[in-house]
């Protein structure tokens, strides 16, 4: 069960604390989290069952019973229904459920049938079956009668409903020795809205507290659901927690309320043919799909007693100049402070103050001496240890600038108001020798006015909107770019860009490739000459003939033999290229007519054969 | 001179008609929910769509008691201003007051880190994320590295798209629904068994609660409830999408 109890908080006094998570999690205190973590190892695999329950055991035929099978615990699969000859199964849904319970936490699922036959006589279902954790686990056997379509069960005495028969509300404080609370100060509650079983409910609102004396903080956003006896009588509780705080002093009711639709079973209608419409509580957490059950509807706001509670107003004697509304029991701890410094450069403290109190007004620790420092907005984060938020630690970081050089102390003072003493404390940590070089700094705002006095709490902070904003935000379309015609287009684009990069690399690379470039010069150069022997043929000059012809060969077989083209000798052609090829041919011929030179008159009809046919050779290779 | 009279006049007419932003702050200001409310649409069907005016929207519409309407807002604000923490808690607080819960799908970390950016916003980072690919795709096919610092720059960039691109698809695809996401405007909505309003109704959903919209027929579109089982046909004019159809 949610636990309530009384710890020492410091070596000055009591302090009361609620803790709606279950045991204490302070690190100093090994022996709660053993029993946390025994409860919630072992506790979940306690719980592991399954239970078949019918809503009556008799009906006509043609009519069905609501059979809701409910399975406990973790990793629980779908029970198998068996099967019955002429029984009728149809699903009508299912609801889950967790609960808070040894402080621990176990979870349900009820799955909801309707069953029923159109032959009448007696149906013995057998044991329905489930794997919980990976163990099988059966239910006990059920018996259905059917009797025959025209004849009506036997109407069962039931109780006329009540008034407050649709349920109640009730708040819990904390445990507490005083009979009165201060302005500001937040107390722990657990709120309990306590339902009658088989009902459906809507909350239409939030809880609210009645008047405008007290707040409500830090209500946790997803109840827990119990089933508890109170009085004999067995109900369906919803729990929250939160804190709640007094705003402004004097004898106030502290009760709160919440505007919901609970609908009830209908036990005067059972003799009636079923209503098969649907549920209009569609809420998963809080629906059990009895969906064919008659019920009575009502809207109604759920209300706890008006309790009078003192409210004191904080004292005004005795406030520290750095009190900034913080009420509770807290400690300060984990003080960063660079040891060396500069004037006029910030450099971050970083502070924890821990305990259990109204954490939304603990501002950050101020540093002393206060003329020494200049401090920026902090920056924190709130690490809660309970569902309320009413215990925890927040950890400031904020940057600092000193306005005093020379070696000095820099302190951290935090203050509160303790409820329990009725006294404002200040905690102040070690004195920290720091230096700080450069010259001293006045800083122009500082007018010598007293500190100003402590602020009241702010007035319902949590439910309040935050406020509206004067300038123009954000401008766009509402159709993200991804709903947007644009979108594939843009991503094809990128997929051509994508794809385009490597085919140019190809072509880039086939481009610059030294020995295509080298064959593609070497055949210019052929050509060249081969243009130059034409022109010496033209003009009857053999010997110029023979030197551009035997030239432009040599260009042509320069990049296959890998090698310079007028490096190429009539031998070494010889050697290389077949006997019956026209290469070898067209070089003995032109060695032949070039010492034949001076008895010639014109170009030899041969050598002109033997170098074309070389060229054209080659040109086909 | 008269019809120079009659233009300033018409003029002077239209300047003093046309609602600012600070005109519809004093409305709010002043109490005056509905009128600002009306200003501030006014002001987004003649700017466009803006996260402030939609989150002052919100406001007015919460303050009204119009939860349905409100969440529209927020949740409209959120698709430009996914990270404004104002908008953020007002929405919590609207859902929270409501008694209204999310359901994430995915796990909440997840949830979380994919809603630090807007659908727009992982889009359009896919989309640069793709395009710097492609871009430095081609210009390693076609321009030689020239400068030995180019190489290590070139495969940092490469590495850092492909990751954002990977993220963003990943968000965007987990994010795949959030198109179809639609809030229940009005207070008696109610989700039936087929779309005719004599058919059985499974579920009335609250005014402010999200549902992911399917087919259409007639006047009625099939929904699903984001975390619950319950789905069905629901009146088109009783929910409202919360992004825009591409036209």
């Amino acid at each position: 069960m949610v636990t309530i109890q009384a710890r020492d908080a410091s070596p000055r006094g009591q302090s009361k604390r609620f803790t709606a998570a279950g045991p204490d999690r302070s690190p100093r205190r090994p022996l709660p989290w053993l029993i946390l973590a025994w409860l919630i190892l072992v506790v979940p695999s306690l719980h592991a069952q399954i239970t078949a329950t019918l809503d009556r055991d008799t009906v006509p035929a043609g009519h069905g019973a609501l059979l809701s099978v409910e399975v406990s615990g973790k990793n629980a699969t779908k029970p198998e229904l068996p099967h019955v000859k002429d029984l009728i199964v149809q699903t009508r849904g299912t609801s889950h459920a967790m609960q808070m319970g040894m402080g621990g936490i176990s979870q349900s699922t009820t799955y909801s049938y309707v069953i029923g036959s159109q032959t009448p006589g007696g149906y013995q279902i057998p044991p329905i079956t489930a794997t919980i954790n990976g163990k099988k686990f059966s239910s006990q056997p059920l018996h259905l009668k059917v009797l025959e379509a025209d004849q009506q069960p036997d109407p069962e005495p039931e109780p006329e409903p009540e008034d407050g028969c649709f349920g109640f509300l009730t708040v819990e404080l904390a445990a507490n020795d005083r009979n009165h609370v201060y302005v500001g100060e937040i107390a722990p509650v657990r709120i309990r809205a306590w339902l009658p079983p088989g009902s459906k409910a809507r909350l239409n609102s939030a809880i609210q507290p009645e008047g405008e004396a007290f707040t409500l903080h830090n209500l946790t956003d997803r109840p827990t659901q119990s089933t508890e006896i109170r009085d004999g009588k067995r109900y369906r509780v919803v729990t929250w927690f939160g804190g709640i705080s007094a705003t402004k002093a004097g004898q106030h009711p502290a009760s709160l309320s919440i505007d919901a639709t609970v609908a009830i079973p209908d036990t005067n209608a059972r003799n009636r043919p079923r209503d098969r419409t649907g549920s209009p509580f569609d809420d998963p957490f809080f629906d059990r799909f009895f969906d064919n059950t008659p019920m009575i509807e009502k809207q109604l706001t759920l209300k706890s007693e008006d309790k009078q509670i003192e409210v004191r107003p904080l004292p005004t004697k005795d406030r520290p100049a750095d009190f900034h509304g913080a009420v509770g029991e807290f400690q300060l701890s984990d003080i960063e402070i660079p040891a060396t410094w500069k004037t006029g450069e910030p450099q971050q403290i970083h502070a924890r103050i821990s305990g259990s109190g109204n954490f939304s007004l603990v501002d950050a620790p101020s540093l002393v001496p206060a003329e020494n420092w200049k401090s920026y907005t902090p920056k924190y984060t709130f690490t809660p240890e309970d569902q309320a938020s009413f215990a925890g630690h927040k950890d400031f970081t904020f940057s600092a600038v000193p306005l005093k050089g020379g070696s000095q102390t820099a302190t951290l003072s935090f203050s509160f108001f303790d409820p329990d003493n009725a006294e404002y404390r200040t905690l102040t940590s070690q004195q920290n020798p720091i230096t700080a070089t450069g010259p001293d700094i006045v800083e122009n705002d500082q007018s010598g006015e007293p500190a100003p006095p402590a602020p009241e709490p702010a007035t319902n902070p949590a439910n309040q909107l935050v406020a509206q904003h004067d300038s123009h935000g954000n401008r766009g379309n509402l159709v993200p770019l991804v709903s947007r015609p644009a979108f594939p287009r843009l991503l094809t684009l990128a997929t051509i860009l994508l794809l385009a990069g490597p085919a140019a690399a190809v072509v880039r690379r086939h481009r610059t490739n030294p020995e295509r470039l080298a064959r593609l010069t070497a055949r210019r150069e052929a050509e060249n000459a081969r243009q130059a022997a034409d022109r010496c043929a033209a003009a009857n000059d053999l010997p110029g003939f023979i030197t551009h012809a035997r030239l432009a060969i040599q260009h042509r077989l320069a990049p296959d033999w890998d090698q310079a083209a007028r490096a190429i000798t009539t031998s070494e052609v010889l050697s290389r290229e077949p006997e019956q090829s026209p290469v070898p041919r067209f070089f003995r011929s032109a060695d032949y007519y070039e010492y034949r030179s001076s008895h010639e008159t014109g170009i030899p009809q041969e050598l002109r054969h033997h170098f074309n046919a070389a060229i054209n050779h080659l040109d086909a290779r | 001179m008269i019809r120079i009279l009659a233009t300033l006049s018409l003029l002077l007419s239209l300047v003093s008609a046309a609602t600012t932003l600070g005109d519809a702050n004093r409305a709010f200001a002043d109490g005056n929910f509905q009128a600002a409310a009306e200003s501030y649409e006014s002001l987004i069907a003649e700017h466009g769509p803006d996260s402030s005016l939609y989150y002052n929207l919100g406001n007015a519409r919460q303050k009204l008691g119009q939860t349905g309407p409100a969440v529209l807002a927020y949740e409209r604000a959120l698709l430009l201003s996914p990270r404004d923490p104002d908008l953020i808690a007002n929405l919590a607080l609207a859902r929270k007051q409501a008694a209204i819960f999310e359901h994430p799908a995915i796990h909440p970390r997840i949830h979380t880190v994919t809603r630090k950016l807007s659908r727009n916003e992982w889009s359009w980072l896919l989309t640069g994320s793709a395009l710097v690919l492609g871009l430095l795709s081609l210009a390693h096919g076609t321009l030689p590295v020239r400068k030995p610092w180019m190489r290590p720059a070139t495969i940092a960039t490469t590495a850092v798209a492909l990751l954002f691109a990977t993220l963003s698809t990943t968000a965007l695809y987990l994010r795949r629904d959030d198109g179809n996401r639609a809030v229940v405007i009005a207070p008696d909505a109610s989700i039936r068994l087929s779309p005719f309003d004599t058919a059985e109704s499974l579920g009335t959903p609250k005014p402010g609660s999200i549902v992911l919209l399917g087919e259409q027929n007639g006047g009625y579109r099939f929904v699903s409830a984001t975390g619950s089982t319950l789905a069905g046909w629901i009146a088109g004019n009783q929910i409202e999408a919360i992004e825009a159809s591409p036209r």
